[in-house]
């Protein structure tokens, strides 16, 4: 073949932006640390390397709901806590009730009740940021409040927040003639989502409501100031404090024909409704450590997702490194084999 | 017997002969950087012999050099493949060009776009589910949202800008086909009257052949040669760019994109009678990046906004607001309007427009306290810490369908999106790849021509070297005659 001046310089130019462009391919994977920039550097990378980062702004988000879960948890933890000692004062005070004691001695004992009484309520109306945790799904709304009569005397606490209700809320719970309303089943479950997929009551619940704290919710009617009033929405166990405490009231005079059998009746009460608090809090410990081991997972997930990430993007610095230097090189011989050949010709020696 | 003269007569030939040979190679030498220019050489031949006759009886005698012609160097089978490859080549670099700027537009490798906006979207419907009943999460919804559809808007008129430059430069490269139809019928004219005289007008074969090289960039042509020396030009659809020493010219016409509003355009020859489709070369590569590939992308991107207006709204109406009461609405376009009505379809209306135009978070939303009309909350809610619904749009944007629908089929917002992303690296890599391939095999045949009829400066030198000698030689002999002549003229 003929060999022109001119094709020793095309070569030469073309050569050479092969050359500067892999040189510029390896610097710009070199300092992105990536070897996908672009779709076209590798297609199936690149829509596989979308599922990575999905995967983990999912798992960011679920780590944030798990730790606040948690915290949400511990919350109601250290406050079911507290009602359950304070339900065992309740229970102190009521049995120095029994034995016989002046009247003095059952005002004091009947004020400590009342105080703890109050006590339960504070703490069920605890809150995590601005959110009632006790209160259902009405978490803006302070979910117990109590009511007086005009002598200033507790009447009735009631619940303001969601929960399962009975189908006849004046009588008491039973499977079979007096069943929750299926519908209102998960009225008083709050999710927060931390696995994917739909988000489900069983799993994915963090509260305890005000049913699931202090028993069923009832509908009472009592004579207030005179008139019968009735009360909507009232726990179980307020209702059998209250009762107790009306005990305490009337042990003092007789009347109702209390006596202190009947307040060794009502110890007996106290204890099955601390069992239930007691109860939900085992629940809600139950929940919290499992939720602590989905924290673990998802912790452990994002390391496996971002080493994914990185191995499906697969850069190497000692790779990139060798074969920036190769380019270099190859670059120099170019360069040098470019200047020494193309000045020459037969003018030179005429 | 030989004329007393005729010596002289015959280095003088020799002497014009190599003159002429020398100033060829000067001009070689000249030109050796032009472009499209062909080494020229000039051919010599002996003159008519005499007779002369001798003892022994009749001999035919030299009686010099002359110029049968001078003549380049050429193949024109050779340029007919450069043509062709050339188109092929100018083809795929533009496509690997404007795929390498549409890509941009969906790269989200450097977590900056669609993919960024539509997790952040999701992000923000998952916070908003964990805390239906906050201000702060319900307005940070809203405006990812927002984000989202700029996003998506962002991308698709990045694409109709990319169409609009692929018409604009469309119409620029017709006009330079039209130019250098124009001029090669110019020079066809000049070549067949120059040439009738029996003489190849080498310098302006080589002007045409280089416009002819121009034009095989921009399309697709097919080339033949005339008896008379003019090119025929032909391009796709059999439509003669150039007859002898007419052109045809070309006229581009403007139109609008339907839906998507890009500016699109029509080249007719003739007075419009015919509309011409262009098969490789940049022109037809502009065409069909434009007419397919960004429009495709366009369609893509279109199908995303209507499944935003259709299914996510779909499902936004099956939740409940904060206040539990007021009907949930659209989340995205205008509250009242049902997208998922055909009458509705802007793709369909009289005058027709894209769904992503439609595309906008509801301005109820920006309302004084427009935030609380989000239905976070799910179908069976009973208090504000419901975040069901919330969950559930989250989910849409990730989680395959159960059901088809009607836009994306049987995909998620954001599996819908990341096929586009491979479709387009496939489509851009492939691009690239062929490129290579189609330069190479260019680069082979532009070497091909070189090698024949490029200037080669130590060929030209040592033909420099043999001129030259010839020519001395020549003036020594003529000398030498010239002494040969004296001796005869003194003899007495």
């Amino acid at each position: 073949m003929r060999v022109t001046n001119n094709m020793l310089s095309n070569q030469f130019l073309s050569g050479y932006q092969t050359s500067l462009s892999r040189m510029a391919d390896i610097q710009e994977k070199m300092t992105a640390t990536k070897n996908i920039n672009r779709p076209s550097d590798n297609p199936i990378g690149a829509a596989r390397n979308l599922q990575f980062t999905s995967a983990s702004s999912t798992n960011a988000l679920f780590t944030q709901n798990a730790n606040d879960a948690i915290s949400w948890m511990k919350t109601s933890d250290s406050n079911l806590g507290s009602m359950i000692t304070t339900m065992a004062s309740i229970k102190t005070a009521v049995s120095s009730a029994i034995s016989a004691n002046p009247t003095t001695s059952y005002q004091v004992i009947e004020k400590q009740v009342d105080e703890m009484i109050k006590k339960l309520v504070q703490d069920a109306n605890s809150q995590i940021g601005d959110r009632y945790v006790f209160g259902g799904q009405k978490d803006a709304t302070e979910p117990f409040t109590i009511n007086y009569d005009a002598s200033g005397k507790m009447t009735a606490v009631v619940y303001n927040g969601t929960s399962k209700q009975l189908t006849d809320p004046t009588l008491p719970y039973d499977a079979a003639t007096n069943p929750y309303v299926a519908a209102t089943t998960n009225d008083g479950t709050v999710m927060m989502q931390v696995v994917p997929g739909d988000i489900n009551a069983f799993r994915d619940k963090i509260n305890q409501d005000g049913q699931e704290v202090f028993g069923d919710m009832m509908t009472i009617t009592k004579t207030v100031d005179g008139v019968p009033t009735t009360y909507n929405n009232v726990p179980k166990i307020f209702n059998d404090l209250l009762k107790i405490k009306q005990n305490l009231t009337d042990i003092q005079t007789g009347a109702n024909g209390v006596t202190p059998s009947t307040l060794s009746n009502d110890l007996g009460t106290i204890e099955a409704d601390r069992d239930y608090i007691i109860s939900a809090r085992t629940t809600v410990g139950a929940r919290q450590s499992s939720y602590q081991t989905i924290v673990d997972r998802l912790t452990a997930d994002s390391l496996i997702i971002a080493q994914d990430a990185k191995d499906n993007d697969g850069f190497d610095v000692a790779k990139a490194s060798i074969e920036s230097q190769l380019a270099l090189n190859a670059y120099n011989t170019l360069l040098s084999v470019g200047a020494n050949v193309l000045p020459k010709s037969l003018v030179d020696y005429l | 017997m030989a004329s007393t003269f005729g010596g002289l007569n015959i280095m003088t030939l020799g002497i014009s002969a190599q003159q002429l040979s020398q100033n060829t190679t000067g001009h070689n030498v000249a030109n050796a950087g032009t472009t499209g220019y062909s080494r020229q050489t000039v051919n010599l031949i002996t003159t008519t012999p005499q007779q002369i006759y001798t003892a022994n009886g009749m001999s035919m005698a030299g009686t010099g050099v002359t110029t049968a012609s001078i003549t380049r160097a050429r193949d024109f089978l050779v340029d007919v493949q450069y043509w062709q490859k050339n188109s092929t080549k100018n083809y795929w670099s533009n496509q690997s060009n404007i795929l390498g700027k549409v890509e941009e537009i969906f790269n989200d490798t450097a977590n900056t776009g669609i993919q960024n906006a539509m997790e952040l979207f999701q992000k923000s419907l998952g916070n908003m589910a964990s805390y239906p009943g906050e201000t702060s999460t319900r307005t940070a919804t809203r405006e990812a949202a927002g984000a989202l559809v700029q996003t998506l808007k962002t991308s698709g008129d990045g694409l109709i800008s990319q169409a609009n430059d692929a018409s604009i430069r469309i119409d620029t490269q017709i006009k330079q086909v039209n130019s250098y139809s124009k001029q090669i019928a110019a020079l066809n004219k000049q070549i067949v009257s120059q040439e009738a005289t029996g003489a190849t007008a080498n310098d302006l074969r080589d002007q045409r052949d280089k416009l002819v090289d121009e034009l095989s960039a921009l399309t697709q042509i097919n080339v033949s040669e005339e008896k008379s020396g003019a090119y025929t030009v032909i391009i796709a659809g059999g439509i003669s760019l150039v007859q002898g020493e007419y052109a045809t010219e070309l006229n581009v016409e403007y139109e609008k994109n339907t839906p998507y509003g890009y500016d699109s355009t029509k080249v007719t020859a003739l007075d419009g009678t015919i509309t011409v489709n262009f098969k490789n070369g940049s022109i037809a590569s502009l065409t069909n990046l434009r007419d397919t590939t960004i429009n495709g992308y366009l369609a893509d991107l279109d199908v995303m906004a209507q499944s935003l207006l259709q299914d996510f709204n779909t499902l936004h109406k099956q939740g409940k607001t904060k206040d539990l009461t007021t009907p949930a609405g659209n989340f995205f376009g205008v509250t009242g309007v049902d997208y998922t009505d055909p009458a509705e379809d802007p793709t369909k209306k009289a005058s027709p427009t894209s769904w992503l135009s439609q595309l906008k978070v509801n301005e109820d939303f920006y309302t004084k306290d427009g935030y609380n009309l989000i239905a976070a909350s799910g179908a069976s809610a009973v208090g504000t810490a419901n975040g069901d619904n919330a969950t559930k749009l989250k989910n849409w944007l990730t989680d395959d369908p159960s059901t088809s629908s009607a836009s994306l089929g049987r995909n998620s917002l954001s599996g819908y999106y990341s096929s586009i992303v491979g479709a387009i690296g496939v489509q851009s890599q492939q691009a690239k790849n062929v490129t290579k391939n189609q330069t190479v095999i260019f680069d082979t045949i532009a070497t091909t021509r070189e090698s024949i009829s490029g200037v080669s400066m130590n060929e030209e030198l040592s033909n420099m070297i043999k001129f030259q000698q010839a020519y001395a030689s020549c003036a020594k002999m003529l000398t030498t005659m010239n002494s040969m002549l004296e001796s005869l003229i003194n003899i007495r």
